[in-house]
């Protein structure tokens, strides 16, 4: 738990939603999805709820980008690392996004 | 398993032939590991890493030349003349398969060749040959001079660089290098300008069939991991955007930890032309670029980019290509030069030493000291000395160095936010090195807890930051990355390094058994990989070690990362030093980080 800040009191009750229970959050994508999905930055629409819940709405949205962030029966590829506004999270993180959250896709490979 | 080990008398032209003993393979199988062993047997304590007492030692892994997978690597141990202690470095390409062809799995080089030379490995032989035609060569030109010469054959030179005892000096072949701590001076130091294996024999499989099926089965399990397919797509220049994305890539010597957008791998990859392998690689990561050389990959990329200032990507690829055919560690180069303009900026060295102001990012100015540090030249002479060169610089110069035991960091990954990182480095037997024990699953925050309590035990907090458990990830790490390298296998399919998959114990076992007739079940291929982080240690204590060089560098403890993700974080004191101990005690070693008296007395029964 940590202190409401202005930002986050702005951010959750000030900026409109665009129709009741969808969320716009910004997604930012780093190679090797942006290839993929042939695009680094959107604002994404969706039907609200976790981590998980937009990447299965990114699968289904772009169907070549969920083949890449989605395994076996749906579940988020293990090989897949967010950062949420910032910060390493995981899609199984329980919390809600909000309205103008920031996502960032990556893949946790490093180099030798 | 037939390989032989051979010893070159170097000052007196003379080499022995002798069989590799079994008890040798079985607890330190080939490649690093029994080199490692060579390493300690052959060398006295405290001897000049420069003078003709120290050795040069190849070995190539156990599967090295065989079609499992990967399967191209080998390693060349010396002591090194940039840290004092073990050095080593890790090479994948051709030589390591060519020299098992012609009949050696290990050569020991000792002396000093009165003139110039080179040894001709063939059919089981080992010629010394005048070298002075080739003298004063770079690595791409004697290389190419050798072919012209001898026909078909592999070499590994050392390019001027080595031959002017520059102490990062790399032993190049082909378009790959045994880079780190310093190999190719200890080659320009013994009058030994390279090896050439024009052997055209095989590497004996001890049960073909049985290797053919396992192999090709493990070929689609490999090839198959998502991650394969990406490198062998992009290569490892992407991985500089991640880490410069979450504010973890080392920038302006540490003093910034993420860089302008603008650098990033896009442009490096707008000058690739095709990507090449080495032998028998499933990954195919490495660019061959358009002007004419191969990479940068993603250390270089950060450590002669960000970490110099430099803000233009295509200058990165020239400077690579540079130090390339110099023979320079691209590691070493980019920190050492990053430091320098750190001290430069600070006042600490002014105009007088370095001759002309010393910018960050000044492309040209880069360029110029790179040259003269290949030819040992004015202030780039002085560079040449790597960490040494605090003597030039005075004390002070220290607490800005990014290095540990003498030896730059490798990887341009600012070790501050992840805490395992830190301690791997700290501990790593050759200096800061992350091919050593990067956890990297570490920055895996989508795999689940039961798995990464599967692979490292359990203990090992989820969070990247936290110091719970770390030495654990670490301590097994160590184990899995001493059995590849042994192995000869490269870490990019290797269990652990880069994802929770692909060779581990039990495929190494299987490997093993069926590629060499050597027998191991899961827990006895980790103890080798533990025989190996022993002997090493053993190695270092000897060379006076302490638990007090199981460090890093001041910066990473006293000052903030910058970064987006990583602002403000830095290695609590306590906190290490409790990882240390717990690090200490997993691996069975004492509080001080000494071997205990009857597993020294073990491991010296192997000699």
């Amino acid at each position: 738990m940590h202190a409401l800040a202005w930002g986050d009191v702005i951010i959750k009750f000030y900026i409109p939603r665009t129709h009741s229970n969808t969320v716009r959050v910004t997604v930012k994508l780093l190679r090797p999805y942006s290839d993929t999905a042939g695009w680094e930055t959107r604002q994404v629409e969706f039907g609200g709820g976790t981590l998980r819940a937009l990447l299965l709405a990114l699968g289904e949205r772009f169907p070549a980008l969920g083949k890449e962030l989605l395994g076996a029966g749906g579940a988020p590829d293990e090989a897949v690392a967010l950062l949420l506004n910032g910060r390493m999270a995981g899609p199984g993180d329980g919390a809600a996004l909000g309205e103008g959250d920031t996502v960032t896709i990556f893949t946790p490979v490093s180099g030798g | 398993m037939s390989g032989k080990l051979a010893i070159v008398d170097l000052t007196h032209g003379k080499t022995a032939v002798e069989a590799i003993p079994e008890r040798w393979r079985r607890n330190f199988i080939g490649g690093r590991g029994l080199n490692s062993l060579l390493l300690y047997k052959f060398l006295k304590p405290g001897v000049d890493p420069l003078s003709p007492e120290n050795v040069f030692i190849a070995g190539a892994g156990l599967l090295t030349g065989m079609p499992a997978p990967s399967a191209s690597r080998m390693n060349f141990h010396f002591k090194s003349p940039e840290s004092g202690i073990l050095g080593d470095g890790n090479m994948g390409g051709f030589f390591g398969a060519a020299m098992r062809e012609a009949g050696f799995d290990h050569i020991v080089f000792r002396g000093r060749a009165e003139k110039p030379a080179y040894a001709l490995l063939d059919g089981g032989r080992i010629e010394l040959r005048p070298a002075g035609d080739y003298w004063g060569l770079d690595t791409i030109e004697a290389q190419m001079r050798f072919r012209k010469d001898l026909g078909r054959c592999e070499t590994a030179v050392c390019g001027v660089s080595g031959e002017r005892l520059v102490r990062f000096a790399a032993v190049r072949s082909g378009m790959k290098a045994s880079a780190r701590c310093g190999g190719g001076a200890v080659m320009g130091s013994k009058n030994l300008k390279a090896l050439a294996a024009a052997g055209s024999g095989e590497v004996p499989v001890s049960d073909a069939a049985g290797f053919t099926e396992y192999v090709q089965s493990l070929k689609d399990y490999v090839a198959g991991a998502k991650v394969a397919a990406v490198l062998g797509k992009v290569g490892t220049a992407f991985l500089y955007d991640t880490s410069n994305a979450i504010g973890a890539i080392r920038t302006k010597n540490s003093t910034l930890t993420s860089w302008v957008e603008a650098f990033n791998s896009k442009h490096i990859e707008e000058a690739t032309r095709k990507m090449t392998a080495c032998a028998g690689c499933y990954i195919h990561c490495r660019h061959r670029n358009r002007l004419k050389g191969e990479g940068p990959e993603y250390s270089t990329t950060g450590l002669l980019g960000a970490n110099c200032g430099i803000e233009k990507t295509e200058e990165v690829v020239e400077l690579n290509n540079l130090c390339n055919r110099y023979g320079l560690d691209t590691s070493s180069a980019g920190s050492i030069i990053g430091w320098a303009m750190e001290l430069f900026e600070r006042g600490i060295i002014d105009e007088v030493r370095t001759e002309e102001p010393l910018k960050w990012g000044d492309f040209g100015r880069m360029k110029e000291l790179l040259r003269q540090i290949n030819f040992r030249e004015g202030f780039g002479g002085i560079l040449g000395e790597s960490t040494h060169a605090v003597r030039f610089f005075g004390e002070r110069s220290r607490d800005y160095l990014i290095a540990v035991k003498g030896l730059p960091q490798s990887d341009p990954h600012d070790c501050r936010y992840i805490k395992a990182f830190a301690l791997g480095i700290a501990v790593a037997s050759r200096g800061a090195d992350h091919l050593r024990n990067r956890p990297t699953l570490e920055i895996f925050t989508n795999l689940p807890s039961d798995v990464k309590e599967r692979i490292y035990g359990k203990g090992v907090n989820r969070d990247p930051t936290s110091y719970e458990g770390k030495a654990q990830a670490v301590a097994f790490s160590d184990d899995i990355y001493a059995a590849v390298d042994s192995l000869g296998v490269c870490k990019f399919v290797c269990h652990g390094f880069n994802s929770p998959h692909a060779v581990d114990f039990g495929r190494m076992a299987a490997l093993a058994r069926l590629g060499a007739g050597l027998h191991f079940d899961e827990k006895g291929l980790r103890a080798v990989g533990s025989n190996i982080i022993d002997i090493e240690r053993l190695f270092n204590l000897r060379e006076g070690v302490t638990r007090r060089d199981d460090t890093i560098p001041r910066r990473y403890f006293e000052e903030g990362m910058t970064g987006p993700v990583t602002k403000g974080h830095r290695i609590e004191r306590a906190k290490f030093e409790a990882m240390l101990d717990e690090y200490y005690a997993l691996r069975g070693w004492t509080k001080e980080g000494t071997l205990p008296p009857e597993r020294v007395q073990a491991l010296e029964g192997y000699l």
